[in-house]
């Protein structure tokens, strides 16, 4: 369980987040968060469900908008200018806990529209780089299959492919094993954790303690909508400091 | 700190303020678009010397309306008004499209579980009814009715009653309970009837819920609305009585007469719309999960009570917006009426129209008219919906 | 059926169980199953009785040319001819190309019979008996080719530049005179009513559910105004008040009767295609448009490439539906005197060399709308197959 930790002191801030606050309606999903990321690390989420961890890395690309406080994205802050949402979504990929590809193209299609429709690639080099990342998730000869025929593990795997294809710097992942299958989880942790050695900055949701122990640099915990506790995953496992953490671990690992 | 931020993006990037603008400039759009039309419509107007009032509502009429005119609105065609007029033809359509509501309900559920039956040859029949009816126009279909099946029928002279019934070119006449006329409207009671009648079902129903006791609420309600017609026809002094058509030298009087272009619109109507009504219901039952039989069955239900408390309380959900559908489609198509002349609302819009010159009015009030119709139904369907809906997290 | 198979009884036949079971299976069953057949026996009795003794059949070929294209004047009645040859040629392409692979389906052959029977009853100008093997021969050439060259897609192209071909060489003056529209009828009439009617609605529908199911709220309420006010008033009424206001709208001059009736019927068909398409719209998951702007697509792109193929694909057989309704709805130009299948059997039933003769003229045109609305479903029956194979 141990890994070698990696020196991130000196390296720039990738997520920066100050005093985000966010409502639905009279209900306040997030309260007061604040949080940075270093390029290069690999952070793992977890918390309770309606935690407002979910919310959180949806803000992060804007598919949610906060109210109040700052997120600071590769430099670029989060506004309403268009241009620095495209810029932060250019640079940030996501994989959703339903895969979300989309049914009517083909596998390798799902991968290149991206590429070619945002980055105006040429097809054929947004091919090259479709079957390369396919390869890399070790399923090419899906390709040209569309996703309904293939299992969900499968189609996760693609979904990361998917998002990786538009080259982001940052890749944030909201529970992407949770609607999967027991037998297929272990073979999108492995694409998962494959990435985390590759030097990205990734930022996952996740119940998979496991994979948050062996991969992540640090845990953030959720409660009602605020950072509880942020620890190595072995301080966090074997040392919760808070009651809520507590709480949490002795209800996971409970049984 | 955030706000100020803000401030310094320029207005055509800012999502914000960008989503207003292509509202407003959406509107703007519409708006002249609309201004345009009135300005145009004015300029027409006044080219031909019209003017877009509706003053002429208060002239005399002075044209005869075919019918309705006697149980439902009364009607001097050389004293009423205009305004008065539409009434008569409003009220035609709304007995047509009432009438036929509940005979294409009645007729249509039953096409719908022939379609399901295990008898090859009923769910054959079935099919080949639903697949004529619903790839012809409904207006040959009127022209049929009409003029083929109801014109084509013997002369009043020459009709053989049935059970008392004449069916003849000139409609059907049918022995029925007759208003008296110098006697109080007896239509009001048995509205009132009906409602207590579906109050008492209500009532039944929800006490059978709570309690759990099994309450025949249909019976009851049918009991609670037989007594108040009861009630009310002894209280206001009898008066209603049988009557019998009786053929005289100039065609038939006597009992409830119904004319042939009545008869043409609604056969034509009820058999148009019972084909779609039989598909919602084929669906709706269809709808119904098996496994929802099989565990009403297990936990001991016998085959009624899981049709009656399983089924269709489950297949209604599902029946009941489709349905809407058509009886606002029913109601819309009873304006074919103008193709084989009864005297619906539009009719009678299109003759005041065409007599006062003022074309534009009549058939513009004819569409306020439709609307109202349509949302009164969309919104009782609305209603009923949003008190069965599922509750779901 | 299985069942029946593998437990065979000595001297009950095939036939025999599969009556027990599905005609006689209970007391009721079985008389239910008597009264079917006394119905069936009466009705085929009475029909045929009617047909081959009784019915004037003659009415039928004497007008049907009239029935068909109503008064189109007969000396330009080669342009007809080119139109049905090319839109004949096309189907033949769009069947050929669906069937990529697969041995001649029917539809060619039924066609082909169609336009060979039409050929058979009628004795209208120019030499038939080139024309009509031509139109034949169209379609299987159509066939052919487009089983071994085109993508469905390319022919779906073909079909727009095929109506706007029709609608120049149905009416443009090439030197010897032009047709006006008003003398346009009969079933060439609800024909071109019907496609105008679906064309020119769908883009304006599909607008139309796009604007209702808008996040901006201003957009969205103006659609659906009106969208429920066109769905709350009878199509009779759009067509009147057509007739009125468009002339009154564009100024007053004297607008192409046919053209009103285009627009009421585009405008009211368009509100319950909007209604068809919102269902689609509505039953994507929104995890599709997130991941779509996840990934950097513009809001345009989005629904373009993502929200709209999979929306509209989900209606198809409402849309077919839609199409269907709109071709039967057609029959009510009637009411403001446009000469379509129609009003051309009305005619002629009043002509008093016909007297008499509405079930023939009525039985007739009823087998025409039913052949086409059927075929319509059918076709979209395959086309949902098709669809679903895809994925």
């Amino acid at each position: 369980m141990t890994q070698p930790l990696k020196d991130l002191s000196a390296a720039p801030v990738a997520i920066q987040a100050d005093h985000v606050n966010k409502y639905y309606g009279s209900f306040q999903a997030l309260k007061d968060v604040s949080m940075q990321v270093k390029q290069g690390e690999v952070v793992v989420v977890i918390g309770p469900s309606g935690s407002g961890k979910s919310t959180f890395i949806r803000c992060i690309n804007r598919l949610e908008e906060h109210q109040t406080g700052r997120i600071v994205v590769g430099g670029v802050e989060l506004t309403n200018d268009v241009r620095n949402i495209d810029a932060i979504r250019k640079d940030v990929g996501m994989v959703f806990q339903s895969f979300n590809l989309f049914p009517h193209l083909t596998v390798l299609q799902n991968i290149t529209i991206a590429p070619m429709r945002v980055k105006k690639l040429e097809k054929a080099a947004a091919e090259k780089v479709g079957m390369d990342l396919l390869e890399r998730v070790g399923i090419p000869e899906q390709a040209s299959k569309f996703p309904g025929q293939l299992s969900g593990g499968q189609q996760q795997r693609v979904a990361i492919a998917r998002a990786l294809a538009m080259q982001p710097k940052i890749m944030l992942f909201d529970e992407p094993t949770s609607a999967l299958d027991p037998e297929m989880i272990k073979e999108v942790l492995d694409v998962m954790k494959e990435l985390a050695t590759s030097g990205i900055t990734m930022m996952c949701v996740t119940h998979e303690m496991g994979f948050a122990r062996e991969v992540a640099d640090r845990i953030i915990f959720f409660d009602k909508g605020q950072v509880i506790e942020e620890a190595t995953p072995d301080d966090f496992y074997n040392n919760p400091k808070t009651d809520r953490a507590k709480l949490f671990l002795s209800q996971i690992l409970g049984h | 700190m955030n706000s100020q931020m803000q401030a310094s993006v320029p207005f055509y990037r800012d999502v914000k303020k960008l989503a207003l603008i292509a509202q407003v400039v959406f509107l703007v759009v519409v708006v002249l678009l609309i201004a345009l039309v009135i300005n145009n419509i004015n300029l027409g107007l006044k080219k031909q010397n019209l003017n877009f009032s509706f003053d002429f509502l208060n002239q005399t009429a002075g044209f005869q309306v075919a019918e309705g005119t006697a149980f439902g609105v009364p009607y001097d065609s050389s004293s009423d008004n205009y305004f008065k007029v539409v009434f008569v033809g409003l009220y035609n359509t709304l007995r047509v499209a009432v009438t036929g509501m509940i005979l294409a309900t009645v007729l249509g559920v039953l096409v719908g579980i022939g379609r399901l039956s295990s008898n090859w040859l009923v769910g054959r029949l079935a099919l080949v009814y639903v697949e004529i009816l619903r790839n012809t126009p409904v207006l040959v279909q009127l022209f049929v009715w009409y003029f083929v099946v109801i014109l084509g029928l013997p002369a009043i002279s020459k009709a053989q009653p049935i059970l008392g019934v004449y069916l003849s070119n000139s409609g059907l006449a049918t022995p029925w309970l007759v208003q008296k006329p110098d006697m109080p409207n007896f239509f009001p009671v048995t509205i009132i009837a009906v409602l207590i009648g579906l109050a008492v079902f209500a009532f039944f129903s929800n006490q059978r819920a709570r309690t759990g006791k099994p309450t025949p609420a249909g019976w009851y309600a049918i009991a609670a609305w037989l007594l108040v017609q009861i009630i009310g026809f002894f209280a206001l002094g009898q008066p209603l009585e049988y009557g019998a058509p009786v053929r005289g030298n100039f065609g038939v009087t006597g009992g409830l007469q119904v004319s042939p272009e009545f008869t043409a619109l609604l056969i034509g109507l009820v058999v148009y719309t019972s084909s779609f009504i039989a598909e919602i219901t084929r669906a709706g039952i269809q709808s119904v999960n098996k496994g929802q039989t099989e565990a009403a069955r297990a936990l001991g239900l016998g085959y009624s009570e899981t049709l009656q408390l399983i089924i269709l309380p489950q297949a209604l959900r599902v029946m009941i917006p489709p349905l809407g559908n058509q009886y606002l489609n029913l109601t819309k198509n009873s304006s074919l009426a103008v193709a084989i002349g009864y005297s619906d609302v539009l009719n009678v819009l299109g003759t005041a129209g065409n007599q006062s010159g003022q074309n534009l009015q009549t058939f513009f009030i004819a569409g306020i008219v439709y609307l109202i119709l349509s949302f009164t139904i969309a919104f009782l369907v609305n209603l009923y919906n949003s008190a069965t809906r599922l509750r779901t997290r | 059926m299985q069942k029946t198979l593998e437990t065979p009884t000595p001297r009950a036949s095939r036939f025999q169980l599969w009556a027990q079971e599905n005609l006689f299976s209970t007391p009721l069953n079985s008389v239910l199953t008597a009264l079917s057949s006394l119905l069936i026996l009466w009705v085929v009795y009475s029909l045929s009785v009617w047909a081959f003794t009784q019915a004037r059949w003659a009415v039928i070929p004497a007008n049907f040319r009239l029935l068909m294209i109503g008064p189109f004047p007969i000396e330009q009645i080669w342009r007809v001819w080119t139109v049905l040859i090319v839109v004949s040629l096309t189907a033949g392409l769009h069947w050929g190309s669906a069937a990529k692979g697969q041995p001649l389906v029917r539809w060619p052959f039924i066609t082909a019979t169609l336009i060979a029977l039409f050929a058979l009853v009628t004795q209208w100008g120019f030499p038939l008996s080139i024309l009509v093997p031509t139109a034949v021969l169209a379609v299987f050439a159509g066939f052919f080719f487009g089983r071994a060259a085109l993508s469905p897609r390319a022919v779906n192209f073909t079909w727009l530049g095929v109506f706007a071909f029709a609608m120049i060489v149905l009416s443009v003056d090439f030197g010897q005179g032009g047709v006006q529209t008003r003398d346009w009828g009969g079933l060439l009439l609800t024909m071109i009513l019907a496609v105008v009617g679906i064309v020119a609605s769908f883009p304006l529908g599909v607008a139309l559910a796009i604007g209702r199911t808008s996040q901006y709220p201003i957009i969205s309420a103006i659609c659906t105004v009106f969208i429920e006010v066109v769905r709350g008033t009878p199509l009779v009424v759009v067509f009147f008040i057509a007739q009125l206001f468009v002339p009154l709208l564009l100024g007053g001059s004297n607008i192409d009767a046919l053209f009103r009736a285009m627009i009421g019927i585009t405008v009211f068909s368009a509100a319950y295609l909007a209604e068809n398409v919102r269902g689609g719209l509505q039953s994507l998951p929104s995890g599709q448009i997130e991941a779509a702007r996840a990934l950097g697509l513009t809001g345009t792109q989005t629904l373009l490439l993502i929200v709209l193929p999979q929306a509209l694909k989900a209606v198809v057989p409402a849309l077919v539906g839609q199409g269907i309704a709109l071709f039967k709805d057609t029959s009510l130009v009637y009411i403001i005197g446009l000469k379509e299948l129609t009003t051309i059997t009305n005619s002629i039933r009043n002509n008093p060399n016909f007297i008499g003769t509405e079930k023939e003229l009525f039985f007739t045109i009823s087998v025409i709308y039913f052949i086409f609305s059927y075929a319509m479903s059918s076709g979209a029956r395959n086309l949902e197959k098709r669809l679903n194979t895809n994925r």
